[in-house]
């Protein structure tokens, strides 16, 4: 797999990586439905005519037209909501990435996607110094190749050391902005970011 | 909808106030080839009846290849390429009959996916929310940077205010953490360390509260995190 690269002092210094979740951390809880016997049930569909029972796996999702001609992946193309175009962002794994050194700040302004843990065996000596002495980077990320509105902010991966590792921050921009007195919140603003926090597993 | 959230401050006054979840980006359309709308659906391909288990219970084993050559037995010609549509969400035996009192279990499992121990489910209940008491101020701070070096802050939301009375309350605890230049630790619970738990059967979080001031205006964000920065077994 391609690593995540850093441009340190003009040298290329690449990462391995290894995701971390709270499954591999902390185990997990799984729900699971049985029958009276305490035998596992699978789930499945039933159609509102009663006529056809779906498996789990039973179903596949086509992109099709309003004529109903079903179109292959390949053959279509992704544009903003006004129709304007995208523009290609590819993926910056394997490509040297600038970082630029940050603030604490900076990262709490950003939602975390996704955590990985950074294998730094050929890390130069300075770079390892900076991150043990706090110094959080930041660089472009973008794991695989997609398509974004021209002028929508990038990705950012924020790396940063602890005791335990080097660690990459795979992050989204929240957007909050600084609240004024006449700036009262409405009852029926913005969608709900905890509604679909359904878990079941450790903390 | 936008939640209610009561928080309390240092000097143990309480308000509730509105919970603001960051904007989600634009969404995309698809277009085909020739720029015609696509929309996605969501169609049958297999049903109960073209399953492995039931076309060898109905051919036999050894006579299932021949048949699958002679003909399309796994195809079912009523419902393949229908829309599923609204449906109904039901819970099949292992003989592929329909359950119909189910009993909910929870096995828990360890990090390295070993069962661990299993009971019958309970629903977790929520310990944030209108109906709740305010989360306390429990007075523990934390630096920034020790916050983000242990914990992935994997959800945030705004604390905004709902009157004037709600302004001058969020913008005096958004001073007094940005003057500290530390976080407040949050938590449920009476003495503000249970997690925090949104609905019922929600993901638990641990809290952490940032206050920054820019003149007369207010910036408190509530960070919540369910997972550390620790090493993982790859």
């Amino acid at each position: 797999m391609a690593n995540i690269v850093l441009n340190w002092a003009g040298a290329e210094c690449a990462f391995s990586f290894t995701k971390v979740e709270r499954e591999k951390l902390y185990g997990k809880k799984e729900r699971v439905v049985v029958d009276e016997q305490g035998n596992p049930c699978e789930q499945a569909w039933l159609t509102r005519d009663g006529r056809a029972l779906v498996p789990s796996g039973g179903t596949a999702m086509l992109y099709v037209s309003e004529s109903w001609d079903a179109v292959e992946n390949s053959d279509r193309a992704a544009v903003a909501l006004d129709g304007s175009g995208l523009e290609p962002a590819p993926s910056t794994l394997g490509v040297a990435q600038t970082p630029r050194r940050v603030s604490p700040d900076d990262l709490l302004e950003c939602t975390v996607e996704s955590v990985y843990q950074l294998g730094a065996e050929g890390a130069p000596p300075d770079l390892l110094e900076a991150l043990d002495s706090g110094q959080i980077l930041a660089v472009r990320f973008r794991y695989r190749p997609a398509q974004k509105s021209p002028g929508a902010a990038e990705s950012e991966l924020f790396v940063l050391k602890n005791s335990e590792g080097i660690f990459g921050l795979v992050t989204e921009r929240c957007g909050f902005e600084f609240v004024r007195r006449e700036e009262i919140a409405g009852a029926d603003e913005t969608e709900d970011a905890l509604s679909d926090e359904l878990d079941f597993s450790m903390m | 909808m936008a939640r209610l959230f009561a928080v309390s401050d240092a000097k143990k006054r309480d308000a509730q106030v509105m919970l603001q979840s960051p904007k989600k980006g634009d969404g995309v359309r698809w277009l085909g080839v020739q720029g015609q709308a696509l929309h996605v659906e969501r169609l049958i391909k297999t049903t109960e009846r073209t399953q492995l288990s039931a076309l060898t219970a109905a051919k036999g084993a050894d006579k299932l290849a021949q048949a699958l050559v002679d003909g399309d037995p796994e195809i079912d010609l009523d419902h393949v390429g229908r829309k599923l549509g609204r449906s109904t969400r039901v819970h099949v035996r292992q003989d592929g009959s329909v359950l119909y009192a189910a009993r909910v279990i929870q096995v828990v499992r360890g990090p390295d996916g070993e069962e661990k121990s299993r009971a019958d489910f309970v629903d977790v209940e929520a310990t944030v929310g209108e109906q709740h008491p305010a989360v306390p101020w429990t007075g523990r701070l934390i630096s920034k940077l020790e916050a983000v070096q242990k914990y992935a802050m994997v959800r945030n939301v705004a604390l905004k205010h709902v009157n004037g009375l709600t302004f001058d309350f969020l913008y005096d605890i958004a001073k007094a953490l940005s003057d500290a230049d530390k976080m407040l630790i949050v938590g449920a619970g009476a003495k503000g360390n249970q997690p925090l738990i949104f609905q019922t059967n929600g993901a638990p979080f641990r809290g952490f509260l940032e206050g920054r001031i820019d003149g007369d205006a207010y910036w408190l964000v509530l960070h919540l995190s369910n997972l550390e920065l620790k090493k993982v077994t790859p």
